[in-house]
């Protein structure tokens, strides 16, 4: 339809006012590409190219010096569903993705629950949040020794007891994994809880209290009002815990240094495992790209449930 | 294929020169992953700059696995340090195999000739005849044992055979010791054991472990394994699962301690006097029969070949490198021996250690470690390691099972 502008106005200078449009367009987008250039770069430099790479590596035959220039076809890929390893390891990874999800989340939701209407608060969130401004492998080289055959647990039952107790929390099969995920979530549930405290925050009052006047109890309130406006925060939390619980290795790999079986403790420490212990590049790129793969449909499936739920409640 | 090699050398070159770049820029470095050895290391490469007139400084990369990564990543980019510390043995052979190594043939027939090294030393760091590395480290694998422990045990000299060596542990049981200190830390001590019992009951099984030729799960090594249960059962052993490796021994609760002699300068540091609070001797064979053997542990500097080709003078580093100042050096410093004949042993205990050797002329054999192919070598260890984790029958039968299922499918993929 046209307008009064363009109904008044000559072709000619139509054209020329579009021309200077697409211009005054054109150095915005410049100037945006310009500052954003910087960014880009390291992304695709420090992100991307080593992605690429990753992928190309993985169809080689690299193993420690040789086959760099060989191509591999599917058979670094045909191996991972050969060898046991890689199933154990992937089984692994699953029990840490849902304990990572889990865990904090039970942890963080309790104390956000109960830290929201308390003196102090400022001050029991900082100390709850602490945890995780500490490096991962300090973390790890902390926690060994609580788990040490001769470390704080074990010291604190022998004294409870009156009996020496030396159990090996890090080197037993059953326990290995757990006590891991139980530093896991120490080190984690602080951040769980500050976005379910921003989430919590974000509910409105107005319901809550409606329902309070109606005569609903604390726990039909949180079932029906605040557990599902807090659901997108939830999801949120999840997608981040799954990507922790899908790439774990630090930890692992400093606490469980000495245990046999630590090849297969997580698919990210197969991977290390695989390249830098037994010169498997190749092999070490496909476990990662796999491992990748994962992540990122994961990741994106609880991407999309987020935020339908999130639709829904508007 | 062009293209591929292309794409993966530069993105190789890339990551190489990111994460390494500004070290790697006319790099003229000495690298290692031996970091309790710096001092000497340092100072041997000060010694060798003197010499040559260039700059040579000590980089350090640890752990070893992060170590060996970047090696096999510079390598495979063409951008290989100028020295760098490696391993002997099937590590060595891998190395070679690329070409990256010079043949260090003529400094070595100098290095003979005045009378440095022996052409039996040679021959540790050399590939089908030629040697490719300088002699950093030689040490013989001995027992450490703790001089009042064994007073108190009234032990008056060191074991000669394997019996004498039984009861020994038993008096020193007895008087509240644990005979052996062995831990299974650092993700390669669990071999130490193993390796030694099948070389104390049968050399030529032990060498064919590395070779395919003996099998893990061979009655050999069900042998061994039976004997290292016992000993265990026994309560010979400490809690494998100290990450100290040197705790027990150094605070008087074991007494004895199979390692290479380089550790007594660990010892030294820890405030025990050699020759005073410890000494060694050498494990005595488990089967009667089986002349005496020493494992020999040898940790060569590798050198560069295109380093070389394109920097004449660094030839001048690497005669320093084989020269008594740089062996005294490093033996002043971190108290390690790198066998050169007219350097002084560094302490009483590699003094005497040569001079047992020297007076028992065992059969020396190159340590499991360097010999078996790095590829299985990790996995092997765990398995070993899971073995000193819980010593009962079933296990040991579970263990050499997977170890030879590992070993066949590595030779079956050759």
């Amino acid at each position: 339809m046209a307008t009064t502008a363009s109904l008044l106005l000559s072709p000619d200078i139509l054209k020329d006012a579009r021309r200077r449009e697409r211009r005054v367009a054109w150095r915005q987008t410049r100037t945006a590409w310009l500052f954003i250039a910087p960014a880009v770069v390291m992304v695709g430099v420090f992100l991307l190219l080593p992605v690429l790479v990753n992928v190309i590596l993985s169809f080689t035959k690299w193993q420690k010096f040789t086959g760099l220039d060989k191509f591999a076809g599917f058979s670094n890929y045909q191996r991972l569903f050969a060898v046991p390893y890689f199933s154990e390891a992937l089984y692994n990874t699953a029990f840490w993705v849902v304990g990572a999800i889990v865990l904090p989340l039970a942890v963080a939701l309790t104390l956000a629950l109960l830290l929201r209407n308390i003196a102090f608060q400022e001050t029991f969130k900082s100390l709850y949040f602490l945890p995780k401004v500490l490096a991962p492998t300090a973390v790890g080289a902390v926690w060994y020794y609580v788990y040490a055959p001769h470390g704080v647990i074990n010291s604190i039952v022998a004294g409870v007891t009156g009996h020496p107790f030396d159990f090996g929390w890090i080197y037993d099969d059953n326990t290995v994994t757990p006590s891991v995920i139980v530093t896991f979530v120490w080190q984690t549930v602080g951040i769980t809880m500050v976005l379910l405290l921003l989430g919590l925050a974000a509910i409105p009052k107005d319901p809550i209290e409606a329902a309070r006047v109606d005569g609903a109890s604390s726990g039909q309130i949180f079932r029906h009002i605040v557990w599902p406006l807090l659901l997108p925060t939830v999801l949120v939390v999840t997608i981040l815990n799954v990507a922790a619980g899908f790439t774990t290795f630090d930890l692992l790999w400093v606490m469980a240094s000495d245990y046999p079986g630590k090849r297969t403790l997580s698919l990210a420490v197969y991977m290390y495992y695989e390249s830098f212990s037994n010169g498997g590049w190749a092999y070490g790129s496909a476990i990662a790209v796999v491992l990748g793969i994962m992540v990122i449909a994961v990741s994106a499936a609880l991407a999309w449930l987020q935020s339908r739920v999130e639709k829904s409640i508007r | 294929m062009s293209f591929f090699k292309t794409m993966t050398a530069a993105g190789l070159a890339a990551a190489t020169l990111f994460s390494v770049g500004i070290a790697m820029a006319a790099d003229l470095s000495l690298y290692s992953d031996k970091t309790p050895w710096d001092a000497g290391m340092t100072a041997a490469a000060d010694i060798a700059s003197k010499a040559s007139g260039q700059t040579i400084k000590l980089q350090d990369i640890t752990p070893s696995d992060k170590y060996q990564a970047f090696m096999q990543t510079s390598i495979a980019s063409n951008n290989v340090p100028a020295f760098f510390t490696w391993w002997n043995g099937q590590q060595l052979n891998d190395l070679v195999a690329t070409g990256a190594a010079a043949d260090l043939s003529t400094y070595w027939d100098q290095a003979i000739k005045d009378g440095n090294f022996s052409a039996g030393q040679k021959d540790l760091v050399s590939v089908n005849g030629k040697p490719y590395g300088v002699l950093l480290n030689v040490a013989n694998w001995v027992v450490f044992y703790n001089t009042k422990a064994f007073e108190k045990a009234g032990i008056a000299a060191p074991p000669k055979t394997w019996d004498e060596l039984m009861a020994d542990c038993d008096k020193l049981k007895a008087a509240g010791y644990v005979p052996f200190n062995a831990p299974a830390s650092g993700g390669w001590m669990p071999f130490i054991w193993f390796s030694q019992l099948v070389l104390g009951t049968n050399p030529d099984a032990f060498v064919g472990l590395t070779s395919n030729k003996t099998p893990y799960n061979g009655p050999e090594v069900h042998k061994a394994f039976q004997i290292w249960g016992d000993m265990y059962k026994k309560g010979y052993f400490t809690d494998p699962r100290e990450q100290d490796d040197s705790k027990f021994f150094a605070n008087n609760s074991a007494a004895m301690f199979l390692i290479g002699d380089w550790h007594s300068g660990q010892f030294a540091t820890m405030g025990m006097k050699p020759g005073v609070d410890f000494k060694t001797f050498l494990m005595p064979s488990v089967t009667p029969d089986v002349p005496q053997s020493v494992i020999v542990e040898a940790s060569p500097i590798v050198v560069s070949k295109a380093a070389l080709d394109a920097n004449p003078d660094l030839g001048k580093a690497v005669a320093a490198l084989m020269s008594p100042d740089v062996s005294n050096a490093l033996g002043s410093t971190v108290q390690v021996y790198n066998g050169n004949l007219k350097g002084t042993p560094p302490n009483d205990i590699i003094k005497a250690d040569n001079e047992l050797v020297a007076a028992a002329k065992p059969r020396a054999l190159v340590r499991w470690w360097e010999a078996v192919p790095s590829q299985i070598q990790g996995d092997l260890v765990a398995q070993m390691g899971s073995f000193m984790l819980n010593p009962s029958p079933d296990n040991a039968e579970k263990v050499m099972t997977q170890m030879q299922q590992i070993n066949a499918d590595y030779w079956a993929s050759k």
